[in-house]
């Protein structure tokens, strides 16, 4: 099975991603086509784009109609684990109910979801196997966080 | 003492990772940063259910071992990979297999 990181934020060399057990990844500092924004009607505007493939609510604020309209135009949820990382204790906590519950949304309204390190240095990169378990502690079984490590992201190459 | 049978034993998982750091942390410091992150994520009730142990570090190898309850691994595992800092110093612990034995690992 081949896996995919799609949100690594700072250059990293192919055989790193590689010696991790990653397929392919992509790096989205400054590119149109994940659309990061913490307000609701931004990123509705970006889902019904065409530049934006990826949607990053920063607040992980749940909105059914941001989930129905990026499922209509074939958009995914950017999970980006590195955001667990730089928190701690009740943040991290409150954070992770927020992932977990948009997370659940997305499951039920069928919306695309992929999990991605985010990572910004070489300490917050993950395996797959380290998403996978974390996707799991957020809620999913292990075949969906497996697909949403090597399915989806296929689908935004 | 009657001793306990297999089949009540509990079954127990061992995980081995790596770590990956600025420095060169000690076997306590790993063991230190280990049980903070499990304790952190999987809480008082969390930790009762897994019993979490750390078995041992290779400063060598940078390998370290924990033993955790089988039913639980996967919520350890979780808890290992998002330990960010051991230490003081930016880290992170590269999970690289999970077997029912010390031995297992070694394969």
């Amino acid at each position: 099975m081949a896996f995919y990181d799609l949100d690594v934020r700072f250059p990293v060399k192919r055989e790193a991603m590689a010696g991790l057990g990653f397929s392919d990844f992509r790096m989205f500092s400054g590119s149109h086509a994940l659309a990061e924004s913490q307000s609701v009607d931004a990123l509705r505007q970006a889902a019904k784009g065409r530049k934006a493939k990826l949607l990053l609510m920063s607040s992980f604020q749940a909105d059914v109609g941001l989930l129905r309209d990026a499922k209509q135009e074939g958009k995914a949820f950017v999970f980006p684990i590195s955001m667990l990382l730089r928190a701690n204790g009740i943040e991290r906590g409150k954070l992770m109910s927020r992932m977990a519950y948009l997370l659940k949304l997305c499951v039920q309204l069928g919306a695309h979801y992929v999990l991605a390190s985010g990572a910004r240095n070489e300490y917050e990169l993950k395996s797959p196997e380290e998403l996978v378990v974390i996707g799991e502690a957020l809620g999913l079984s292990r075949d969906q966080a497996l697909w949403a490590i090597s399915e989806t992201p296929k689908l935004f190459l | 003492m009657v001793a306990i049978k297999p089949t009540w034993r509990t079954k127990r998982r061992y995980v081995l990772f790596e770590v990956v750091s600025e420095g060169a942390p000690s076997d306590a410091d790993v063991k230190k940063a280990a049980y903070s992150a499990m304790l952190s994520f999987l809480g008082e009730y969390g930790w009762s259910l897994a019993s979490p142990k750390f078995i041992g570090y290779d400063a060598e190898k940078r390998l370290g071992i924990v033993r955790c309850s089988h039913t639980e691994t996967e919520k350890v595992k979780a808890a290992l990979a998002l330990c960010s800092s051991v230490a003081g110093k930016k880290a992170a612990l590269r999970l690289k297999k999970t077997s029912g034995t010390i031995a297992g690992l070694r394969r």
